[in-house]
């Protein structure tokens, strides 16, 4: 990843580069929530956020930004250090980069500049979070193995905009078994917002019949 | 930390670690308790870890003793668990409560 940032082109990058760097941090944040580390899926999240804007050309890289994305890198190589090694990370410095990151991406890219300087915590950047909250559940859903689909047409723009989705999440049987659970997924989707979770258990054979590593269960998450 | 994911205790059935690496034996147990008359009392009061395997069985345990009139009686649950089935949307299948997150 952080080669590729590297050789980003400043202004007219290739979008082929974008896009595996977004894959990258996209792959990052959905072990990183599968696995409980919510501290690095958040910040991920974030970042993968930003470089959406970026592969979308809704936003273009400047120098600014791709300044931030390398310090980006390497926190989250801090952090992922830390998890490995059982030791505490600098959270206010995560925190403050997050924050200017949330920032670039409310401000379209304006920010990026005001960002490279000392960050100044203020709650403004939470008008970012309904945004980076609706572009989470299809991201989950690929890293989880399971046949989930948002709600038709009413899942791309107009969802977007609000924050607001309908996931029909159908995991494919062996999931359980490959070492996914959707508990931890919902748990991670719960924290970008509110999230109402409505069980089906009519695929579910009777206790005796069960092959219980399989996932019968389904949901509809909004 | 214990794998069982059951232990006897008098009349209650005692969850400690439903997951899917104690599902085979779990499901033995909860197979054995279905075939007993009443109402099974589960003491969930210890339970530090569940996942989707454990919850789906024991939601259709509880289901399958609600379908032949019988019940289940909570004597204890620990707040992982409870906090686990209500984000899987299984707290009112289990009797633990609403799924409101």
């Amino acid at each position: 990843m952080e080669a590729a940032l590297l050789g980003l082109d400043v202004g007219a990058p290739d979008p082929e580069r974008v896009n595996s760097i977004f894959r990258v941090a996209h792959s990052i944040k959905g072990g990183a929530g599968m696995f409980g580390f919510k501290d690095v899926a958040s910040f991920t999240h974030t970042l993968e956020t930003l470089l959406d804007e970026l592969r979308s050309g809704r936003m273009q890289v400047t120098r600014a930004i791709s300044d931030q994305l390398l310090v980006s890198v390497d926190v989250m190589r801090a952090m992922l250090t830390s998890v490995q090694r059982k030791e505490p990370v600098d959270m206010q410095k995560v925190a403050d980069l997050q924050f200017d990151l949330e920032m670039i991406v409310a401000q379209g890219g304006a920010g990026a500049a005001a960002a490279a300087a000392p960050p100044a915590s203020t709650p403004a950047a939470a008008g970012a979070t309904p945004v980076a909250a609706a572009a989470a559940p299809a991201a989950a859903m690929n890293n989880g193995g399971a046949a989930g689909t948002t709600g038709g047409a009413a899942g791309a723009l107009g969802a977007y905009n609000v924050g607001r989705w309908h996931i029909e999440f159908r995991a494919l049987p062996e999931l359980l078994l490959r070492g996914n659970d959707p508990l931890a997924i919902f748990s991670s989707l719960a924290e970008l917002g509110k999230l109402t979770v409505v069980t089906n258990m009519d695929a579910v054979p009777r206790l005796r019949s069960i092959d219980a590593e399989r996932c019968y269960l389904t949901w509809t998450l909004e | 930390m214990s794998v069982t994911p059951s232990a006897a205790c008098g009349s209650a059935l005692v969850l400690t670690s439903p997951t899917i690496r104690t599902i085979t034996s779990l499901q033995t147990e909860l197979a054995e308790r279905l075939d007993e008359s009443g109402t099974v009392q589960i003491d969930g009061t210890s339970v530090d870890r569940v996942d989707t395997a454990g919850l789906q069985l024991l939601a259709a345990f509880v289901r399958d003793l609600r379908a032949e009139m019988r019940g289940v009686e909570w004597v204890g649950c620990s707040d992982a668990l409870k906090k686990a089935a209500q984000a899987l949307g299984l707290g009112a299948a289990l009797g633990l409560g609403n799924d409101k997150n």
